[in-house]
């Protein structure tokens, strides 16, 4: 999910709340990525499987302005940014629970779980964001 | 390209080797008795698959592939038939290094990643449908 930059067309990103589960919903997204390539890497000799930094609330308040500038690509022959295309750092997982004799370390049941939480968080996010342009419509008069 | 559509993408790229492996697993199973046809030649020699990560320049993420398909190097079985066409002076054929009990474990472990892989595809699916459901 490409994030708009904010405050661009209508204001939401002002009110707080709504930029913050913008930024919740880009990290939980982008950890996804991460945990599908730990799970298609599952036999991959040697693969360490990776995980997103777990963000704190604190510093996503404290700074507005994280999210990092992407290269812009205007023609389908255009490379992407490597660096660019990831917003949250992600490091290699510590320990896991079994190594398979290629060096693997992906456990594919801990993968799927983590996934499975991310979905569960994904839908809170959702869900919160819905919620607020359902108090949006409220306070604009179109709420039933 | 969005993060959950890559998604999409990576677990795809996972069930695309999984099941060229599932392939490569099917042809040793096939050939498993497959022998020489006359005295000095080779029998079916095991086929192995190696996997590595690399970067997809389209979608700019690391993508599983096939690294490539290689031969398994350890020795063939000797078994005492001297009434088949490729058995040597002595009476003995070459049979095949291949294990049908390691091709079933490979099997299975082919098999456990691909369903974890589509299990990703429709978890993707549904955070794609919650995002899309946003706008209603």
């Amino acid at each position: 999910m490409q994030v708009a930059n904010s405050g661009e067309n209508m204001d939401f990103s002002g009110i707080n709340l709504f930029g913050l589960v913008k930024k919740r919903m880009a990290y939980l997204s982008e950890r996804h990525a991460v945990l599908s390539k730990n799970i298609a890497n599952a036999d991959t000799p040697g693969y360490k499987p990776m995980d997103l930094k777990p963000v704190d609330f604190r510093s996503m308040v404290a700074s507005e302005s994280s999210l990092k500038t992407n290269l812009e690509t205007t023609n389908p022959g255009h490379i992407k940014g490597l660096s660019g295309n990831n917003r949250f750092s992600s490091q290699k997982q510590g320990t896991t629970f079994e190594v398979k004799p290629s060096g693997n370390q992906v456990v594919v049941e801990e993968q799927m779980m983590k996934i499975a939480e991310n979905n569960i968080d994904y839908q809170t996010a959702t869900g919160i964001y819905k919620k607020m342009t359902e108090i949006m419509r409220v306070a604009i008069g179109g709420g039933r | 390209m969005g993060d959950i559509k890559s998604g999409l993408y990576i677990a795809g790229a996972g069930i695309k080797v999984q099941s060229e492996r599932l392939r490569v697993i099917a042809e040793n199973i096939a050939n498993s008795e497959t022998t020489a046809s006359k005295p000095g030649g080779t029998p079916y020699q095991r086929k192995t698959i190696h996997f590595k990560n690399e970067l997809d320049k389209e979608l700019g993420v690391n993508v599983v592939k096939v690294d490539k398909i290689g031969l398994d190097r350890s020795p063939f079985l000797k078994v005492y038939n001297p009434g088949h066409p490729a058995a040597d002076a002595e009476g003995y054929v070459l049979k095949p290094n291949v294990d049908p009990v390691v091709e079933s474990a490979d099997l299975k472990e082919a098999q456990r990643t691909y369903e974890a892989n589509l299990g990703v595809i429709e978890v993707t699916k549904s955070m794609l449908n919650r995002t899309l459901d946003l706008l209603r």
